[in-house]
């Protein structure tokens, strides 16, 4: 169970962190251009909109379906992702993490059960029209699905934060803000839920607290804090970057997916987003009027005068609490990643050292050293990857050589393929490739994965160690 | 695609791994396989990786950047009697000049592993004597 939750928490990380640039440049471009940015231009903010609602889902789609079934699965799972961007009006970045894999996923069943059954050069042919065809019927399936979904979920959303509301539960209203936002209906919540509300209570009292809800970036600040202290790899190297655009930009939009890359976050900041909001309500603080975007010096532009200390202490307090609790979540995580992943890496590099003698007898006398390996986690294999350079010339054997102990140890079922060692497949159990791209694969594979490297790609003992894991 | 009996050599005088990342590479461009840049492609293959396989055996072949240098498959094999040192130590004795660009050689090659997996075949395709010796056990031997 464990394992599985990392291995999906890894995947959704594996569509997210490889497209942090684009949303970085988005961010940017959104925190300078627009008419409450820094240096607004009329012009240059065209490009915020089209960004958010078609490249980036787009740029995710892509990479979902290239995970489970490389460049083609992109492709498809990019086109399926099209359906649910224009299905809808928010920014569709959790369609595009369903509809990305799923359209890979599609078009690699598609792909097993005509294999094999495409007369000889006509490949090329029934290959673009079978995706193509099935991109049209995933593209039309989103389409009419997602709108009426994410309409119902704002409508549902906007409800229940107006009942709230009116019955003066106001730090609850954090267990439904966050959850928006993080699904990108940020702005519906905000502009469309609490700025009236606060607009008749500026007339009445001159300032209103429904402005600092969703506006505040304590909670999202100490999720990317966590990310930054206890995070792993790419995820903590992005989070600094990130930070500046949340917390001095304003653009909340880069901090949500930290959160959909690693779901158990959500509990960090609704703890942060409840603590801030209990404190602006013992401080009695709001604003006079929405700070848009929500970034810190927005706020304090927005602050009536003698309220600066309510407002900042509810900031500090969303920030310190979100990061204590997003803390847990994210070492948990980075933690097992860590444990399992030496562990594999040093099995690997035993194995590459059994793997160094290059006369037929040693290697076999060396096999029976690494006979602890193969007793180690035996789980259920599906997918064995070779990974390599170019797939030209060594992998290819490799999988052949593979498919065919496989086949006589009567485990045919076992996929095995080569892939780039750039592009290795989420879904892999067992990655193998060459002694010198080990660390390469290993820094690619989802966590968890078995990563072992090779020397001789015809006859090595590794392949019977990994036979006997199957 | 098959063997082709003008692309399978013996030659002693090939001294090293470049030697042969070479004239195998020179025998592609030439039988109009490849564009002669495919060659660096191959050299820096050898560079970055190697194509060291299995014992007594390499296969050179270009990088993933040289796809498009492919016109079409085709396999070059050179043997060496002598055998020369590939890399760290490991002797190789027949090489084989791979120039493919879509799974047209990966049937092959397939073959080609069948045949180094089975320690009696590899045996006697390592022995074989004659540059007509060596392309009919090729041609025998994988379909």
């Amino acid at each position: 169970m464990r394992e599985s939750l990392q291995k999906f928490g890894g995947f959704l990380a594996g569509m997210v962190i490889p497209n942090i640039a684009a949303i970085i440049c988005w961010g940017l471009i959104t925190a300078f251009f627009i008419p409450t940015g820094w240096v607004p231009d009329e012009n240059l903010a065209k490009l915020v909109g089209p960004m958010i609602q078609y490249l980036l889902p787009i740029l995710i789609g892509f990479a979902g379906g290239r995970l489970v079934y490389g460049l083609r699965g992109g492709v498809i799972g990019a086109t399926a992702t099209m359906g649910v961007i224009v299905g809808s009006d928010i920014p569709m970045f959790l369609g595009a993490m369903v509809m990305g894999p799923f359209g890979g996923w599609v078009i690699k069943k598609c792909d097993a059960m005509i294999e094999h059954k495409i007369p000889t050069g006509f490949e090329m042919l029934v290959n673009n029209f079978s995706a193509g065809i099935l991109g049209m019927i995933l593209v039309i399936l989103a389409y009419n699905i997602i709108g009426p979904v994410v309409a119902g979920i704002a409508t549902l959303l906007g409800s229940a934060a107006k009942v709230i509301a009116e019955a003066k539960l106001l730090p609850l209203l954090a267990l439904l803000i966050e959850p928006g936002k993080v699904l990108f209906l940020n702005n519906a919540i905000n502009h469309g839920v609490f700025s009236p509300i606060g607009i008749a209570e500026v007339k009445e009292f001159g300032q209103s607290i429904f402005f600092l809800l969703e506006t505040n970036p304590g909670p999202g600040l100490g999720l990317l804090l966590a990310y930054w202290v206890f995070g792993k790899g790419l995820g903590k190297q992005s989070a600094p970057g990130a930070i500046i655009i949340h917390f001095f930009g304003g653009i909340h939009e880069i901090y949500f997916p930290y959160v959909l890359m690693n779901p158990l976050c959500i509990i960090g900041v609704i703890a942060g987003g409840m603590a801030a909001d209990l404190t602006f309500l013992l401080f009695n603080a709001g604003l006079v009027a929405t700070p848009s975007p929500g970034s810190i010096f927005a706020l304090l532009a927005m602050t009536p005068k003698g309220g600066l200390i309510g407002v900042l202490a509810g900031i500090i307090v969303g920030t310190v609490v979100s990061f204590l609790v997003s803390s847990i979540f994210v070492r948990a995580y980075s933690g097992n990643v860590d444990e399992q992943g030496g562990a594999d890496l040093i099995s690997a590099r035993q194995l590459v050292q059994a793997m160094k003698p290059a006369k037929a007898g040693e290697q076999v006398q060396q096999s029976a050293n690494s006979q602890t390996l193969a007793t180690k986690e035996a789980g259920l294999v599906k997918k064995i990857v070779f990974a390599c350079e170019a797939g030209m010339g060594s992998s290819v054997m490799a999988v052949s050589v593979l498919k065919k102990k496989l086949a006589q140890a009567g485990k045919k079922e076992i996929e095995v393929v080569h892939s780039p060692v750039n592009q290795i497949p989420q879904d892999a159990d067992i990655v193998l490739t060459a002694a010198g791209l080990v660390e390469s694969a290993r820094k690619v594979a989802a966590p968890g994965t078995r990563v072992y490297g090779v020397q001789d790609f015809i006859n090595t003992p590794v392949y019977d160690e990994v036979i006997k894991q199957c | 695609m098959r063997f082709d009996r003008n692309l399978v050599f013996i030659k002693s005088d090939l001294r090293s791994r470049d030697e042969i990342v070479e004239f195998l590479g020179r025998q592609l461009v030439a039988a109009g396989a490849v564009q002669p840049d495919y060659i660096t492609a191959m050299h820096k293959r050898e560079q970055d990786t190697g194509t060291y396989i299995t014992e007594g055996v390499a296969i050179p072949h270009g990088t993933e950047e040289s796809r498009s240098l492919v016109n079409k498959t085709a396999i070059a094999i050179v043997k060496i009697p002598g055998g020369i040192e590939w890399i760290d130590g490991k002797k190789v004795y027949l090489a084989f000049g791979i120039a493919g660009n879509n799974d047209e050689h990966v049937a092959l090659l397939g073959g080609l592993a069948g045949l180094l997996m089975d320690a009696g075949q590899k045996e006697q395709l390592m022995a074989a004597g004659s540059e007509e010796e060596l392309f009919t056990y090729l041609e025998e031997n994988i379909t």
